[in-house]
């Protein structure tokens, strides 16, 4: 099964299990879900911010993204916003938002 | 049974016993509760009597390690089963977990302070393959790696060969029944999965009585004696706790282990659990129990090779008659498990491979 | 309590004990009990712990290590010996009896840094003053042991050379005093500098080369119940070609750092975690690159001068 990105909703799984500290610019994150500690820079902090706001699909977050910036969503924006999805799916920070119907 | 073994056995059985323990009783049982994986369990009893804060401090100290660990390798469980869903997203695929994963997830009083480090699961014969398919297109990988572990497994074992994700520690087993192909008992796994219990929306666990006699198959027929004892701690708290949910338990239970040809295991458990371990059984389904009892001498053999195999020994006395019990308990329960032939054959090729003329062994 | 008690080489049965019921003594935080059934390593063993506290029968025992024969057939022509602690997945290899001593040695690293979660384990040279104590994380080889021990006999409390126990609890470093294990060319050099010190002889052809042990100063192993709070964190490298510096490190890096020092930090999850980010916020972590013992011992008095807190 491979997820396509573009129309996956990616939301914050549910429960309190981010644990925070800044260290300079840098975020430091430890996941209580997976008990592993993420570095994250400013953009992908903001990202991350974003989804816990509201949880979107990737063209929306770059929308979000680039009102933030106050610039245009330029395939470079997109890019990056697409790769920091996957980055945060493959860590295991965000989810597809469950849509299918139980079993 | 030795001095050290009865205070690990007290303070199993009677979580409040801990308090009359001296300096140099707790230096067994530590020990002793770090060989047999239960010094996370004493730990959480000690939190529940309120007894933690009484006892040595240095003591305190190795019980608040053996919680951690417990509790980092139940958050690596959890981890993995998130990534399993993740995986199977989109897809209507029912997963049963079992043994540790189960006792985790559906928040069972046997998972306090336990520490798990694989993943069992089970799913039907049919599924087997695009389950198997699924996990490895999204990143898991084989972990043993000889043709011959390979074979062994497909052709002979309930399992196919183990799964690792490479950027995970936790193995995934893969079950479709709960014994081995070659074994004597064949448990009809239909009946395990038509009878297991969602816990969400692509997880099940077996059903409370299968979780015992499964728990129980594992230890009295499949001859995993690694963990005995914690396997035995694990079917006495089911036992007591699904009983005192309804003492009409005991009789479901006798029942389902007559209907799956699983009576033996279940004798074996709830002998053991009841002599080793005070887990009360009513008078009446203790007896009721006895039509699953092998003949006397072999039942007679057998309360000295699982009380002898199952109990730890503490570095400095003699474990002579540990260690050839516990070779007694593996041959056998092979024995039970692999018609001789093929039982002379799979241990030929393991000790050819111990000394050397087997196939090199690529551990990741 | 441990500056009174009775050390292991006042103590007439000491090898009768090792051969029998077993010797327990103390080491920092932690209550060994030993048993050794080979005379000549018994006497290495006491040669480098007779300077530590006896415990009682009736004390509660951390550790239970034998260091016994091993188990290959081989042992009937060339005598081995590996260490045997009760634990199940414990990666002790054989030894031969020449070199013995490192299978206790090597034992004892690996109980203290799978079990003795109640710290946080760093991998690390600790040493104090003063009630603070300067961690050196570092891996094996660059020179942390050397520079820890000069620091223990310049004027500095030895915690360990090899682990720096932290309890997050009560956010104070924990002493840990086992000998100073020496390797390669750090021996002679240490015992060129040391000439009054207790060696262990040289133990040649280890899996690490040649190795030598060096007791601590009797004081450190006196006051090993005493614990010190943190202060400045230090990354050593020797590099005798390279210029001298000390190079403050960001707060990020620090924290990665030191977290990859950490032994045990998936263990400790967020206590760990917190704990590692709290110390990195309150203090100043440096690399320092030094080219010789004493200037590396200078930098570490200046630094902990200036920026100690």
């Amino acid at each position: 099964m491979r997820l396509d990105i573009q129309n996956a909703r990616w939301c914050i799984p549910a429960g309190n299990f981010a644990v925070w500290r800044e260290l300079n610019d840098i975020s430091v994150l430890f996941d209580r879900r997976s008990g592993q500690t993420h570095l994250l820079d400013a953009f992908a902090r903001e990202l991350y911010d974003l989804i816990t706001e509201q949880a979107d699909t990737a063209p929306e977050l770059t929308s979000r993204m680039a009102a933030i910036l106050e610039g245009a969503v330029d395939p470079a924006l997109r890019q990056k916003i697409d790769d920091t999805i996957a980055e945060f799916d493959q860590l295991g920070l965000i989810f597809p938002e469950l849509t299918e119907p139980t079993l | 049974m030795s001095i050290s073994a009865t205070i690990l056995l007290g303070a199993l059985r009677d979580p409040h016993s801990i308090a009359a323990l001296t300096p140099a009783d707790w230096s067994k049982l530590v020990f002793l509760g770090r060989a047999t994986a239960l010094l996370g369990r004493i730990a959480a009893d000690s939190r529940k009597t309120g007894l933690f804060d009484r006892l040595p401090e240095a003591v305190q100290g190795h019980l608040m390690a053996a919680e951690r660990g417990a509790a980092l390798s139940q958050t690596l469980i959890t981890w993995e089963v998130d990534r399993i869903k993740r995986a199977f997203w989109g897809q209507k695929q029912r997963i049963i977990l079992l043994k540790g994963a189960a006792y985790i997830q559906a928040k069972l009083p046997c998972a306090a302070g336990r520490p798990s480090s694989d993943i069992d699961i089970l799913v039907g014969r049919a599924e087997l393959s695009l389950v198997e398919a699924t996990l490895l297109q999204n990143g898991w990988e084989a972990a043993k790696t000889t043709t011959y572990d390979d074979h062994y497994y497909r052709e002979w074992m309930h399992e196919l060969p183990p799964l690792r994700h490479p950027s995970r520690q936790t193995m995934i087993d893969l079950h479709h029944t709960i014994l081995p192909l070659t074994s004597r008992l064949k448990p009809d796994a239909a009946k395990l999965l038509s009878a297991a219990q969602p816990i969400d929306d692509h997880m099940a666990v077996l059903s409370d009585t299968d979780l015992i006699l499964h728990s129980a198959v594992h230890l009295f027929q499949d001859g995993d004696i690694r963990n005995a004892l914690r396997d035995l701690v694990d079917q006495r708290d089911l036992m007591r706790h699904f009983a005192g949910q309804n003492p009409e338990f005991w009789q479901r239970l006798l029942t389902r282990g007559g209907e799956l040809g699983l009576g033996r295991p279940l004798y074996y458990s709830m002998r053991y659990a009841h002599r080793l371990l005070a887990l009360e059984i009513p008078h009446a389904v203790l007896a009721a129990s006895n039509r699953f009892a092998p003949p006397a001498p072999v039942r007679l053999m057998m309360d000295h090779l699982v009380e002898a195999a199952i109990l730890p020994t503490f570095l400095f006395e003699t474990r002579r008659f540990a260690d050839f019990a516990g070779l007694m308990l593996y041959v056998r329960s092979h024995w039970l498990r692999m018609p001789p032939l093929l039982l002379a054959r799979h241990l030929t090729t393991k000790m050819m491979r111990r000394f050397g003329f087997g196939e090199a062994r690529a551990r990741p | 309590m441990v500056g009174n008690s009775r050390l292991i080489k006042d103590l007439p049965n000491a090898r009768q004990l090792l051969a029998g019921e077993g010797l327990i003594f103390r080491v920092g935080p932690f209550t060994i009990r030993a048993t050794c059934p080979f005379p000549t390593l018994r006497d290495e063993i006491l040669a480098i712990y007779g300077g530590y506290p006896v415990g009682r029968p009736s004390d509660f025992v951390d550790y239970h290590v034998n260091v016994g024969p091993g188990t290959t057939i081989r042992r009937w022509f060339r005598p081995n010996v590996i260490a045997e602690a009760g634990m199940v997945n414990a990666p002790f290899v054989p030894l031969p009896l020449d070199i013995g001593v490192l299978a206790l040695e090597m034992a004892l690293n690996w109980l203290v840094a799978t079990t003795a979660d109640r710290y946080l384990i760093f991998h690390s040279g600790v040493v104090a003053r003063n009630g603070k104590a300067v961690l050196m994380p570092g891996a094996s080889g660059i020179g942390k042991s050397t520079l820890t021990s000069g620091l223990a006999f310049a004027g500095w409390r030895l915690f360990s050379d090899e682990f720096g126990l932290f309890d997050p609890d009560k956010t104070l470093f924990y002493p840990y005093p086992r000998p100073i294990s020496l390797k390669n060319a750090s021996t002679t050099v240490m015992a060129d500098r040391l000439p009054t010190a207790v060696f262990s002889r040289p133990f040649y052809n280890t899996p690490k080369g040649t190795i030598r042990y060096l007791c601590p100063e009797p004081e450190a192993i006196a006051q090993m119940a005493e614990p010190a709070a943190p202060t400045i964190i230090l990354f050593p490298e020797y590099n005798p070609t390279a210029e001298a510096q000390a190079i403050e490190l960001r707060k990020p890096e620090m924290f990665a750092m030191i977290r990859s020092s950490s032994v045990n930090c998936d263990r400790m999850a967020e206590v760990g975690f917190k704990a590692m980010t709290d110390m990195t916020e309150t203090y100043r972590g440096f690399r320092i690159i030094y080219r010789s013992l004493d200037q590396g011992i200078h930098m570490v008095n200046d630094l902990v001068e200036q920026w100690g807190v």
